[in-house]
């Protein structure tokens, strides 16, 4: 018996250490590191980076494009969130998935979609002429074309949460309030303040995200700041610097931790899983036919239009050939580190989720933070405290390797896996576990008996999930790939710069196809392997 | 004029029939429990009244009016002019007792003058004068109770609908709430509708009792 407590946690000490170890080690020796100059402490680096007025036109530009972003995605995600969560409207659920496609590809996609559509030589171009291009082109490539694709991107973010959220609301509290009043006032009285705490934490998340974006604004020509950091460790190699530019960041994201944790503490309120066909909804009655016209026009123009683009410009056989034999070998590459990340991340999630759910350790609530700070911090930062940890004789091995790369997916990417995983928790009662325990059960019979058939779904939720952020990330891949080893977004960054639209486009079709067929599969395996017999 | 009438009404749910054919009328002012087994659609006499769902057949009047009819709901729920206490209370947590108690007046477009006498002369009815600033998770489980009830009460309701509102307390504190809820009966003389598991509360608070046996068939 004690033996198997002890098990019990070392297991969950080590889960700990390793995050802590692979997420956090790496930021705070890249920070320290940036103070080290020839051999002695000085500020050079921070002097320079921040002496230079660029830097500070890309951090105002970053601020610019974060907020309007969150603005613009908040606005129509809590919207459309309502709509599907609350009311009778057709065809909800499908739209739901349509709106969410976005966040199944790296931003840089539906930027290219919307160059082939509103730029120079794009579609508007060729129906209306050449005139229309130049406006419409001027306007893409700029701040108005960077906060129209990263608000589509993240709309989901918004959408999902708000969705969950509402959901997860107690019908009860809406029945009390519907015996006194019309559902407009109890939305505004009842249920979004009671799920006020959720929506703030998305607009946190949208906002730390698009400060962080990196590649829709590159191929966009917009100076951000996540540039200034990758340019200075890419293109320069000086890591001090990089590290520099990256401190604001760093500010930002831990500000933006401690905020969506203040959001959330205390504000448990009396959730219950309401599900599908519990939850109340609004008939929206006569103007149901005209609510449906809005919302498919808002989809055919955030997802139909760009996905379009890609669509016309690269689904011919000629250049869908020339993108796999450019760039097939990195699919295949992308494919396998992000199921071995994404599976590596349900493993250590497992047992995070667990020490969070049933505070088993007392920095159960540091690592909770830890996973959201991490997961909020620029691709880029976690890619050059990996590089500053790991670049360096003894560990060559692992640096030169594809290893590096996973490990950067699983820094950046363990909330996913945690708080996946921790729903799945929630919604277990703690006596189930109890039960096998006094039934004599040890840790790892509870674990595997009880606790792991039990969370199936969300382990698998989970699964998918990482597995789409680790495929759809380009700044990890950019930095941390092994040379001959770079994923499909990398490759397709690179043939950006000199390869035909057509190829681009192409490359395009190829990563939405990479992340929707195994989607697919996984999700036609899970319906046939849960059917009732 | 009944208060409350139910007649011929079913309900399902799937396929799973939860009120079959059930027939009654409650006269302004009269005590009624309703009682039977779990699953026997208690709780779905108290749901079809409020008008959270409708009835597959058969027609539900409230003060003559009819308010639901073979699938159709015919007047709204915050149109029916009833106060329910559920069983978990449902009060909103991130409201004050004040705001909670509030929320119907408001709707009713009361003035804040009018507003402020009901709420207080409803909690002191429910003996809960100093709790107007608190939240309910402050509040120990009777206190809310109490709460509940005066939100229930405070629009003046025509009838009060109770979905066993004191099966998670204590048998003190249920006996003393049973007797103030005869209390407020005896002062403001609406209507109940009460739902309950208990013999001894029907007992004690019923003046009729409607029995639900298999859920299908009705004895009043």
């Amino acid at each position: 018996m004690g033996w198997l407590l002890n098990a019990k946690r070392a297991t969950l000490i080590a889960a700990a250490l390793v995050l802590t170890f692979v997420g956090l080690l790496p930021v705070f020796l890249m920070i320290v590191e940036s103070f080290i100059v020839d051999g002695g402490i000085s500020l050079t680096n921070y002097i320079d980076v921040f002496g230079n007025t660029r830097t500070w036109a890309l951090f105002r530009n970053s601020l610019a494009l974060a907020a309007l972003t969150t603005v613009v995605s908040g606005t129509i995600g809590v919207a459309l969130g309502i709509l599907v969560a609350k009311t009778d409207l057709a065809l909800r659920n499908t739209l739901a998935i349509v709106f969410s496609l976005p966040l199944l590809l790296p931003p840089y996609v539906l930027a290219i979609g919307w160059f082939e559509v509103l730029g120079r030589g794009g579609l508007l171009a060729r129906l209306f002429g050449v005139g229309w291009g130049e406006v419409t082109s001027r306007w893409l490539f700029g701040l108005p074309g960077a906060v129209l694709v990263l608000a589509s991107a993240f709309l989901p973010v918004v959408l999902l949460l708000t969705i969950t959220y509402l959901r997860g609301v107690d019908p009860a509290l809406e029945e009390a309030a519907r015996l006194a009043s019309p559902w407009p006032s109890i939305l505004q009285r009842i249920t979004l303040p009671l799920i006020r705490p959720g929506i703030l934490l998305s607009l946190v998340l949208v906002f730390l995200l698009s400060m962080g974006e990196f590649g829709a604004p590159a191929f966009l020509r917009l100076g951000v700041f996540p540039v200034a950091s990758f340019t200075q460790s890419s293109a320069f190699y000086n890591f001090g610097a990089a590290t520099a530019a990256a401190a604001p960041f760093i500010g930002i994201v831990i500000s933006g931790v401690l905020i969506s944790g203040r959001l959330l503490r205390n504000k448990a309120y009396s959730f219950r899983w309401a599900g599908r066909d519990h939850a109340i909804r609004i008939p929206l009655g006569r103007r149901s036919p005209f609510v449906l016209f809005a919302v498919m026009t808002l989809a055919v123009l955030l997802v139909g239009v760009p996905l379009s683009g890609v669509l016309w410009r690269g689904a011919s056989t000629a250049a869908l050939t020339d993108a796999i034999q450019r760039a097939g070998d990195s699919a295949v590459r992308s494919f396998v580190y992000a199921t071995i990340a994404a599976s590596v991340l349900c493993i250590l999630g497992f047992f995070l989720a667990y020490i969070v759910h049933r505070r088993a350790l007392l920095a159960w609530w540091w690592l909770d933070g830890l996973t959201l700070f991490l997961f909020t911090l620029p691709g880029a930062i976690i890619g050059i405290g990996l590089i500053t940890l790991w670049n360096r004789p003894s560990t060559n091995w692992i640096y030169s390797s594809p290893a590096l790369l996973i490990l950067g997916f699983v820094t950046q990417y363990a909330a996913l896996g945690t708080h996946m995983i921790l729903a799945g928790f929630s919604q277990l009662p703690l006596s189930l576990e109890e039960a096998a325990e006094i039934a004599g059960a040890g840790w790892f019979r509870r674990v595997f008996v009880i606790l792991v058939p039990l969370l199936r779904p969300a382990t698998l939720a989970a699964w998918a999930a990482a597995f789409i952020f680790c495929l759809r990330d380009l700044s990890l891949p950019l930095l941390l790939a092994p040379p001959g080893g770079d994923t499909l977004t990398a490759r397709t960054m690179t043939l950006m710069a000199n390869g035909s639209p057509e190829l681009v486009a192409a490359l395009s079709l190829l990563s939405i196809a990479l992340v929707v067929a195994p989607l697919a599969v996984l999700a036609v395996g899970w319906h046939a392997w849960s059917k009732p017999a | 004029m009944s208060a409350l009438e139910f007649h011929d009404v079913s309900k399902s749910y799937g396929n799973r029939t939860v009120l079959s054919h059930v027939s009654f009328l409650i006269d302004r002012g009269e005590r009624i429990t309703i009682q039977g087994p779990s699953g026997c659609g208690k709780t779905t006499i108290l749901r079809l009244l409020a008008g959270f769902v409708p009835p597959d057949q058969g027609e539900i009047h409230i003060a003559g009016r009819n308010a639901a009819a073979n699938g159709r709901i015919l007047i709204e729920p915050d149109r029916r002019n009833l106060g329910m206490v559920f069983q978990d209370l449902a009060l909103w947590p991130h409201l004050t007792v004040y705001q909670n108690l509030e929320f119907a007046l408001k709707a009713q477009g009361l003035s804040e003058k009018i507003r402020r006498e009901r709420i207080t002369e409803v909690l002191a009815r429910v003996r809960l004068p100093d709790a107007v600033g608190a939240y309910p998770g402050r509040l120990s489980g009777g206190q809310q109770q109490r709460v509940a009830i005066a939100r229930a009460l405070v629009a003046q309701p025509l009838a009060l609908l109770m979905d066993e509102p004191l099966a998670n307390l204590d048998d003190d504190l249920k006996d003393e709430l049973c007797d103030h809820l005869l209390e407020l009966h005896a002062q403001l003389g609406f209507t109940l509708l009460y739902v309950t598991h208990s013999k001894e509360e029907m007992r004690k608070i019923g003046t009729r009792a409607i029995r639900l046996r298999e859920g299908k068939e009705v004895t009043v």
